[in-house]
């Protein structure tokens, strides 16, 4: 089953006074499996928070379907089932961390909200805390509190907006692994993120959205793999021209090199041909992109 | 039921907000200082001297209940048009707050209709201020009741229309924040509307000055389902001073501005229901 | 229904609501609040009552009392309260307008009992005198052993009033007088003032104020005190003897008051102002408080009773305290004082002229 089924999801945002209206989604297109992590990743502007938004029904669309679980988002019995965190969460001031949980606990009609509360807050290490008005919280703590409260009731879908912003690296670790315990028991975790390492760490498939559109889906391996390239690590290599005429070019650092070989046979060919050179590899590997890599080809793909 | 969670989150919000406990202290205060400051002697079941801060106030010897009408009067008075100013100020921050960026988005990923956030957070606001009214009220009652013998619970009438009178005017502040996101724009509908209800109340007065034409046909269809503040005003006053009142009146008008709350919170809920956060 | 759908009908609910808030608070002929009772105490003079005074005075020649000493001279005065002072100074003396009070609701109580009676009183002055007391009269004033009594008598024959009574100038007064039958006199001064006495000596006192041959004390009645339907003062043996089932607050009424004057405005309900003045300040304000404090109670028991009309004026009653003095104000509903007098029983053992 899939998690989330978006299909044709268009969204205009009105003018308002001279401007004009400006189209965020232009037909979305996107299926989640169940039980993964699924990573949406795009420039500002891409249509990612609105894609999320609809998700959710906090704004409706102008057209297209949204299915989310199997049912519709309007749907209160479906959105029991979700675990949200937005890209700012706003937290009433006067309100503590076990206060907070708790009204969420209780919306959810969860039985004992003080300890589904308690449990999430020892997670993401705010136990500590549960009494400190939240006027007191910094960024950081904040994100974690959103993270906890998305995370009661042990949903079966996470939406996570920008989940390690404003978290310390060691706090990022932690989230990861949450996220990681999370698609364990089975829960699917579709997340946003500008940070793209982490998007790496985590993420089973990723989503390019541009110009309010998915361009591109897939594992990282489809997207930043390469089928017929492998780079290529020696301890003493030749000089430039004669590891070009061996069919090797050089790598962005020092002692890598990069071979294009269509299949197995070819590759252990230019093997060979090293081995007869007497150039002495330590390192062989296909070679991969970066998702910012892929992601700016991408980009500029979509602007062509 | 969700409306009950989300009305209790907005009851204990308010109770962790300091400005309330400093508006429940204060009334305390003012009660107290009115408590040790009037001394009243009553002979015979007839008020024959008051003081105020030791001061002999010059006033006639008469039954208590009657020599206190006046002050139940204008207790009743204050008691009504504080709860409308200090309500307005007071609870225009609730709407904006639940519809701040950020949070809106997190409350509609929750299981809970829009209507039902709407609903819980204006009867938790409509509760809070019933509540301070009450207490005023209440507190007044029990003071000159123990200082006199003469116990006039005429004058909780006071207390509860004012929180009736109110619960329009919320309303309107409720609804107007889903326009315009500010608190200080929440006050000014509310004040406007409270104005507007004190006009509403004298309409007859002013539409006598006004030539017949389409500016007062306009004017009577415009004042006609607006809460008439001051009428319930003069209603609670009447009560409290346990003068005459017309009931059939009395229901017409608390039916009826409970009527406009609840269009205005239809509206309201047409407004939530098509917006987009 | 589709979320469209759904939302519009939101939009309609609302429009559908506020035209029934319109039309529950649209106002009605009958929207009226329900009207409270007012009552209107005489405590000064209003205009009606200046101007009536003014029509009143007349250039009299006095003999004014300054001090020790007196002196004739021509002053300004309403007749009535002139011939009226020399026995308002001993005691008792009350003022009825009864021009005013014919159309008042008491008013008419007591003349429909004058009037309904077998010999009605009216009817023997009337074939007597050729005085109609309805039509004729204006004021009548009474004290101890006088009667006054103000109107046009131009075309009377008071002669009727005694058998064999002759008649004799002085000044402006004509004396009517029977020799032969001690106790009955009277005069007419200027063709407006009756006086009727039992003595010949209160006569000749109320004659003598008039033609300026007994001094005059502008003190003992103020013309400015002349406001209400009826109005004087009160022997304060008489005053205290109002508080029935009272009796502390009558013995204490008698020790600490000196005077009473009274008000009554009898347009509607009874409205009475008294006015107690007295020389202990002390005994005065217990005083004072004492009759509050009895007005208090005659409130709870007539609400205890039923009688929610009195227990209503009574809701209007005060004690008003000042230096020396304290100022009463009670009401006495229309009803309670129809059942005291619609019979007419008070008429039963009248002295009649």
């Amino acid at each position: 089953m899939n998690a989330i089924e978006a299909t044709g999801v268009v969204k205009t945002f009105a003018g308002f006074l001279g401007r004009r209206p400006r189209m965020a989604l232009c037909g979305v297109d996107l299926a989640v499996p169940a039980g993964m992590i699924f990573g949406l990743i795009g420039l500002n502007g891409a249509g990612k928070t609105t894609f999320i938004k609809a998700l959710l029904a906090v704004l409706r669309p102008d057209s297209g379907a949204i299915g989310v679980l199997g049912g519709s988002p309007e749907a209160p019995a479906i959105r029991k089932k979700i675990g949200y965190l937005p890209e700012r969460l706003h937290l009433p001031r006067v309100m503590t961390p076990l206060q907070f949980l708790m009204s969420v606990a209780r919306i959810k009609r969860l039985d004992n909200p003080a300890q589904h509360a308690m449990h999430q807050l020892e997670r993401v290490g705010l136990a500590s805390e549960r009494s400190t008005k939240l006027g007191g919280f910094s960024k950081g703590m904040r994100q974690r509190l959103g993270m906890a409260a998305a995370l009661i009731g042990a949903p079966e879908l996470l939406v996570l907006d920008e989940p390690t912003d404003g978290i310390d690296p060691l706090g990022r670790a932690e989230i990861r692994r949450i996220l990681l315990e999370e698609r364990s028991r089975g829960a699917t975790v579709f997340l946003n993120s500008h940070l793209l390492s982490e998007t790496e760490r985590v993420c089973d498939r990723v989503g390019i959205i541009a110009s309010g559109k998915i361009v591109r889906s897939g594992t990282l391996d489809e997207l930043c793999g390469t089928k017929d390239r492998y780079k290529l690590v020696v301890e003493q290599s030749l000089d430039t021209e004669e590891m070009k005429q061996l069919g090797f070019a050089s790598g962005e650092q020092p002692g890598e090199w990069i071979c294009q070989a269509s299949d197995g046979e070819a590759l252990m060919a230019r093997l060979d041909q090293l081995r007869r050179a007497n150039v002495c590899f330590i390192e062989l590997r296909p070679e991969q992109k970066e998702l910012e890599e892929v992601l700016s080809d991408v980009v500029n793909g979509a602007k062509q | 039921m969700t409306v009950l969670v989300v009305y209790m989150d907005v009851i204990r919000e308010a109770i962790a907000r300091k400005w309330f406990l400093a508006l429940a202290l204060s009334t305390t205060i003012a009660l107290a200082i009115v408590g040790l400051a009037l001394r009243l002697d009553v002979v015979d079941g007839a008020l024959a001297a008051s003081r105020l801060f030791g001061q002999i106030l010059d006033s006639d010897i008469k039954s208590i209940d009657i020599a206190l009408r006046p002050v139940f009067q204008v207790g009743a008075y204050a008691v009504y048009y504080i709860v409308m100013v200090t309500g307005v100020f007071g609870c225009s921050g609730f709407g904006p707050s639940m519809l701040a960026p950020g949070r809106i988005e997190h409350l509609l990923s929750l299981p809970v209709r829009r209507i039902e956030l709407l609903l819980g957070t204006y009867l938790g606001v409509v509760t809070i201020s019933s509540v301070i009214a009450m207490y005023g009220t209440i507190g007044l009652v029990l003071i000159l009741g123990v200082k006199t013998g003469y116990w006039n619970w005429g004058m909780i009438s006071a207390g509860w229309l004012a929180a009736i009178s109110f619960a329009p005017i919320y309303a309107s502040m409720l609804v107007s924040s889903l326009i315009v996101r500010s608190a200080p724009f929440c006050g000014l509908v509310g004040i406007s509307l409270v104005t507007a209800g004190i006009v509403a109340g004298y309409r007859e007065n002013l539409l006598a000055l006004w030539e017949p034409g389409i500016g007062r046909t306009a004017f009577e269809l415009l004042m006609a389902p607006l809460p008439k503040i001051s009428s319930l005003a003069q209603i609670a006053g009447h009560s409290a001073a346990s003068a005459p009142i017309d009931p059939g009146e009395m229901a017409r008008l608390v039916a009826g501005s409970s009527v406009f709350a609840a269009a205005v919170l239809a509206f309201g809920a047409w407004l939530f229901e098509k917006k987009d956060f | 229904m589709t979320g469209k759908r759904r939302r519009y009908g939101w939009l309609v609910l609302a429009a559908l609501l506020l035209l029934v808030a319109g039309w529950l608070m649209w106002p009605t002929r009958s929207d009226t609040s329900a009207q409270q009772r007012e009552i209107t105490f005489p405590n000064h003079q209003r205009s009606h009552e200046r101007q009536r005074l003014a029509g009143r005075r007349r250039a009299l020649t006095l003999l004014n009392k300054l001090g020790e000493t007196t002196q004739q001279e021509q002053l300004e005065r309403d007749p009535l309260l002139v011939a009226l002072s020399g026995a308002a100074a001993k005691g008792t003396h009350l003022v009825f307008e009864v021009e005013a009070l014919k159309d008042t609701p008491i008013g008419q109580i007591v003349i429909d009992c004058l009037t309904n009676a077998d010999s009605s009183p009216l009817d023997k002055v009337e074939e007597k005198t050729g005085i109609s007391l309805m039509d004729s009269v204006d004021r009548i004033a009474g004290a101890s052993g006088l009667l006054l009594v103000e109107g046009d008598f131009s075309g009377a024959k008071l002669e009727g009033l005694f058998d064999g009574a002759e008649a004799t100038a002085k000044g402006q007064t004509t004396i009517y007088a029977n020799p032969d039958a001690p106790g009955g006199q009277a005069a007419v001064w200027n063709k407006q003032l009756l006086i009727l006495t039992r003595d010949r000596e209160t006569l000749d006192e109320a004659i003598g104020l008039l033609e300026g041959e007994v001094p005059f004390d502008d003190k003992t009645i103020d013309e400015e005190n002349s406001f209400g339907e009826i109005y004087g003062s009160l022997d304060v043996e008489q005053a205290a003897g109002m508080f029935p089932g009272s009796s502390d607050v009558g013995n204490r009424f008698a020790e600490a008051a000196e005077r009473v004057e009274l008000h009554v405005d009898a347009s509607e309900d009874v409205a009475i102002v008294a006015n107690v003045s007295g020389g202990n300040n002390d005994a005065l304000n217990e005083l004072a408080r004492a009759v509050g404090g009895a007005l208090s109670l005659g409130r709870i028991k007539a609400r205890a009773e039923g009688d929610d009309d009195l227990a209503e004026l009574l809701d209007f009653a005060s004690v008003d305290p000042d230096e020396g003095a304290f100022e009463m104000e009670v009401a006495l509903p229309l009803q309670f004082l129809e059942d005291k007098l619609a019979d007419c029983r008070w008429m039963g053992n009248s002295n009649q002229p």
